[in-house]
């Protein structure tokens, strides 16, 4: 174990504030589709797959935002970034930078990132394992991470 | 599962950081030298609020991007590029609108936020900062007492 693969102990509470600007920041993208957020175009055509995500990412944005079930939401995300990437933006160049597809790219992988990293202690998921396990307190707070050593 | 997840989390930051230096540092390339200006789908429409600062910080980009990508000096790197990227949504994205779906400032953000995790967390597991701070501790281990 290194310091620099190591949690600093307020390093969680950063990793909370992250999440729900990340989870904010992605609602957008839904309120624009189902009810034309900040004059974006509206896509009622929930049969396809632009449509669909529409209400994705309006329940995907407030459970990261909430941090409520965030792995499970985080890997569904995740996936509907990796689809809308290759279905949208990779037929119109190879470089994220040209077609358009960055944000598809850099949110698809901060949602695998947060499958992982979890909701941290400000989160809906954390309060409610708090709830149930009165003696652990500090159970969110990750221990230790044991990693090998090269 | 939880525990198994979490303990995977230094990989996936190291992965997360791989993916993300990268991209940003297309940016610079475009900045110094005019390539990947083709601009497709939505960036035609709306520049990206990183796009709009002068062209000489391209260099920034790169270097930062590079090394942020081997992982080597990570958290002083991506504090200079926190900074980079809160200069760039202030200058160019916020006059636009205050929305940053509507600004350009989405991606920009979100690169700010993540940079942000880096300087505070380290870069993962996977990187050169890692990989020395391994070999020194080793070598300290290794002198006889």
């Amino acid at each position: 174990m290194n310091a620099s693969a190591q949690h600093p102990t307020r390093t969680p509470y950063l990793l909370s504030a992250l999440r729900m600007a990340i989870g904010l920041l992605f609602f957008q993208h839904g309120a624009e589709k189902l009810w034309g957020f900040a004059h974006g175009r509206i896509d009622h055509n929930f049969a396809t797959l632009h449509g669909f995500a529409g209400p994705l990412e309006v329940a995907g944005g407030l459970l990261i935002f909430l941090g409520l079930f965030t792995r499970p939401a985080a890997f569904i995300l995740c996936g509907e970034m990796a689809v809308a990437y290759f279905r949208s933006w990779a037929p119109r160049g190879f470089w994220p930078i040209t077609n358009g597809g960055e944000e598809a790219v850099i949110f698809c992988f901060v949602y695998l990132w947060l499958v992982t990293a979890g909701p941290g202690p400000w989160s809906l998921d954390d309060w409610m394992l708090r709830g149930s396990r009165k003696t652990e307190v500090a159970s969110s707070l990750p221990e230790p991470l044991s990693v090998k050593n090269g | 599962m939880r525990e198994t997840m979490a303990s995977w989390e230094v990989y996936s930051r190291s992965v997360l950081r791989f993916i993300l230096a990268f991209t940003f540092s297309l940016h610079g390339y475009r900045h110094l030298f005019g390539v990947f200006r083709v601009a497709g789908g939505r960036r035609a429409a709306i520049p990206m609020a990183l796009d709009g600062l002068p062209s000489v910080m391209g260099g920034l980009e790169i270097v930062g991007g590079l090394l942020l990508f081997a992982g080597l000096l990570t958290r002083p790197t991506a504090i200079v590029l926190c900074g980079e990227l809160l200069a760039a949504y202030i200058y160019s994205a916020f006059p636009r609108g205050i929305w940053p779906i509507r600004n350009g400032g989405n991606e920009t953000l979100v690169y700010l936020l993540v940079f942000l995790y880096f300087a505070v967390a380290g870069g993962g597991a996977w990187s050169l900062d890692c990989l020395l701070e391994n070999r020194r501790k080793r070598k300290i281990a290794a002198v006889p007492a």
